[in-house]
């Protein structure tokens, strides 16, 4: 999948494994889906709906979408599974802290890892700044944009990992 | 920096990022805000602007925040009542248009309620993942839930957000309590979760108890 670039790297299997199994545990965070077919959505990214009607929408089969439904997560879940992502890398000495005593963001370690120009990292990079927002507030564009994204990253990775456990 | 040097500056980062002159043209209401615009930034701040327009594309980088919104969005209550339009209204430097829809900036329930949804997430899903936490992911969701909880006290009584040095420095500008900060992340925690408890409330009553006894001057611009 993807396009070929210049940077473009693949890791090793250990460091592909690690990432792979980060990705599995931020993907849990991406699951509920409310409707919007009103199209009414609030300007936190906040779906404009009671909590009673998040319960009842929440185990919504991914098959049964009605029309106008989008897919929403909690951003701040999202957040704290990405930091513990990086955390769990760097305890495993995957990654390091670079000189300033920081460990990389979520774009750097893909960019690390699979080249600055690669298609993960570019995925990786964008994705970090769709889930940031400013003061709270999130578009539902920028929402739906870090959800497709986080998918296509992780869609990339298991590929990746697929290709290097049977050798092709 | 005075408005007009202020303007200059963001045209010339603007250009740096090569965001065209059309852009700007179309763009019906084009805003400075946050630390640069209250005149707080500090050498290495980023210069935050709003584009009220049609066209145009958002961009993050380290020196430039630009965000944009369409016309039809900045007239609905969903805008007029959230955190960043009331910011704005109250810290903005107008470089281009009418202010008109400032007016009717009202903090609502709606800011308050995602606001309090944004500590109570936060504060569920970190607990399970506190140990396991590099040192610098513990500071920097003290600071967090720090700064959200007093921009929670301010949406509450129904005061602008100020620019986030305000908060980090010169908290005792709204004469609300350091305790009143501590009691809002307690009230809101779930109970055990000791080391979480306890690591995350010293340090958020250490950051506020070293602020400075000297609050940092700062002038809004309306």
């Amino acid at each position: 999948m993807g396009t070929e670039t210049k940077t473009k790297r693949i890791p090793s299997l250990k460091v592909l494994e690690a990432i792979a199994e980060g990705l599995e545990e931020i993907l849990a965070y991406f699951g509920w889906q409310v409707s919007t077919a009103s199209g009414s959505t609030s300007i936190n990214g906040e779906p404009e709906v009671e909590e009673n009607v998040l319960d009842e929408t929440d185990s919504i089969d991914e098959d049964e979408h009605d029309e106008g439904e989008e897919e929403y997560f909690d951003r701040e879940e999202v957040e704290v599974a990405v930091d513990a992502f990086i955390s769990s890398l760097s305890a495993s000495g995957v990654i390091r802290e670079n000189r300033h005593g920081k460990l990389p963001s979520f774009g750097t370690v893909f960019a690390k890892f699979f080249g600055d120009e690669g298609e993960v990292a570019v995925l990786a990079g964008a994705f970090e700044n769709d889930v940031k927002g400013y003061m709270g507030w999130i578009s539902p564009d920028e929402m739906l944009s870090a959800k497709k994204r986080f998918m296509s990253i992780f869609g990339s990775v298991q590929e990746m990992l697929e290709e290097k456990m049977h050798g092709r | 920096m005075d408005a007009d040097n202020l303007t200059r500056f963001a045209i010339r980062k603007m250009s740096e990022h090569k965001i065209s002159a059309r852009h700007l043209d179309e763009s019906d209401e084009i805003v400075i805000f946050g630390s640069r615009s209250a005149g707080l930034e500090r050498p290495n701040s980023d210069i935050d602007i709003l584009c009220i327009g049609r066209s145009g594309q958002k961009l993050k980088t380290a020196s430039l925040d630009l965000i944009v919104v369409h016309p039809d969005e900045v007239q609905k209550a969903n805008w007029l009542g959230n955190e960043l339009a009331s910011h704005i209204a109250r810290y903005g430097t107008w470089m281009k248009g009418n202010p008109e829809w400032v007016k009717d900036v009202r903090i609502g329930s709606a800011a308050v309620d995602a606001k309090q949804r944004r500590i109570a997430a936060f504060l569920r899903a970190l607990p399970a993942r506190w140990e396991n936490f590099d040192d610098s992911f513990r500071q920097k969701y003290t600071t967090k839930l720090r700064r959200e909880t007093q921009r929670l006290l301010l949406l509450e009584r129904g005061i602008a957000i100020p620019p986030t040095r305000v908060l980090d420095e010169s908290w005792s500008t709204f004469s609300i309590a350091n305790r009143e900060v501590e009691e809002r992340v307690v009230g809101s925690m779930r109970p055990g979760e000791s080391r979480f408890r306890r690591d995350l409330l010293d340090k958020i009553m250490t950051a506020l108890d070293d602020q400075k006894a000297v609050p940092i001057p700062f002038q809004a611009p309306r």
